[in-house]
């Protein structure tokens, strides 16, 4: 079955608007994480800055290829 | 006939607008460099953090005062470990010294010693902080005063170390 070319472009754009607003929600999980790990650090709960920064790493993983995704 | 493009126009062919649009992709791309400085930083911490391990920081004893200069119940300024740092050493009892970091761990505002209540104060956010061992009771600071390390030799009151 052939959509029509509006509605196809409906769809995108809504998968466009999805994948932006999933990259927002990365980054402010990344923000959350940066604070965690700072007042980690100076607190001398120093355990939890490796976790914090391997998970920042993940979420940015998943922000470039979500960037990628979006590129196509 | 008269021209449809007027003559600025053909001066200045660039349209405001157009030039200024900020399509998704774009603010993607925006969104991902974001990220990539929000990973490098947590990332920085954690070299931060894992030096510090690897290479812990060495302190010089440093001579504080006399104890017979600090009396009970009073509270005295000194710098450790360098001359940017200010502490606060407080004679409990007649036996027992503590000192801690001056700068409040919310915005390093100075905290003052307040010897009726036996807390520290900042008045800066409204932090209080306890007397035994530096954690905060009640504003803003999430963590404790780092506390110097004291020991107390030959009549004097030595500065040796600082726990954060």
């Amino acid at each position: 079955m052939n959509l029509p070319s509006a509605t196809l472009r409906q769809q995108r754009s809504s998968v466009l608007g999805l994948v932006t607003a999933f990259v927002v929600v990365l980054l402010l999980v990344q923000l959350w994480l940066l604070v965690e790990a700072i007042e980690g650090h100076l607190g001398g709960a120093g355990s939890i800055v490796g976790p914090a920064a391997i998970a920042s790493g993940a979420c940015f993983v998943a922000a470039v290829w979500l960037w990628r995704m979006m590129q196509r | 006939m008269p021209d449809s493009i007027p003559r600025w126009r053909e001066d200045f062919p660039i349209n405001w607008e157009d030039d200024h649009y900020v399509t998704r992709r774009s603010f993607t791309t925006f969104l991902t460099f974001i990220s990539s400085a929000l990973f490098l930083g947590t990332g920085l911490v954690a070299l931060r953090e894992w030096w510090q391990r690897w290479r812990p920081a060495q302190f010089t004893a440093l001579r504080i005062a006399a104890v017979s200069d600090v009396t009970i119940g009073q509270a005295k300024l000194f710098f450790y470990p360098t001359k940017t740092d200010p502490c606060l050493l407080v004679r409990v009892t007649a036996n027992r010294f503590v000192a801690y970091s001056q700068k409040c761990t919310h915005l390093l505002c100075p905290v003052l010693y307040q010897k009726e209540k036996k807390q520290f104060h900042c008045p800066c956010h409204e932090g209080y902080f306890a007397l035994e061992d530096g954690r905060p009771l009640a504003g803003p600071p999430k963590r404790p005063l780092p506390r110097i390390v004291l020991q107390v030799k030959d009549g004097s009151v030595w500065a040796t170390g600082m726990q954060v």
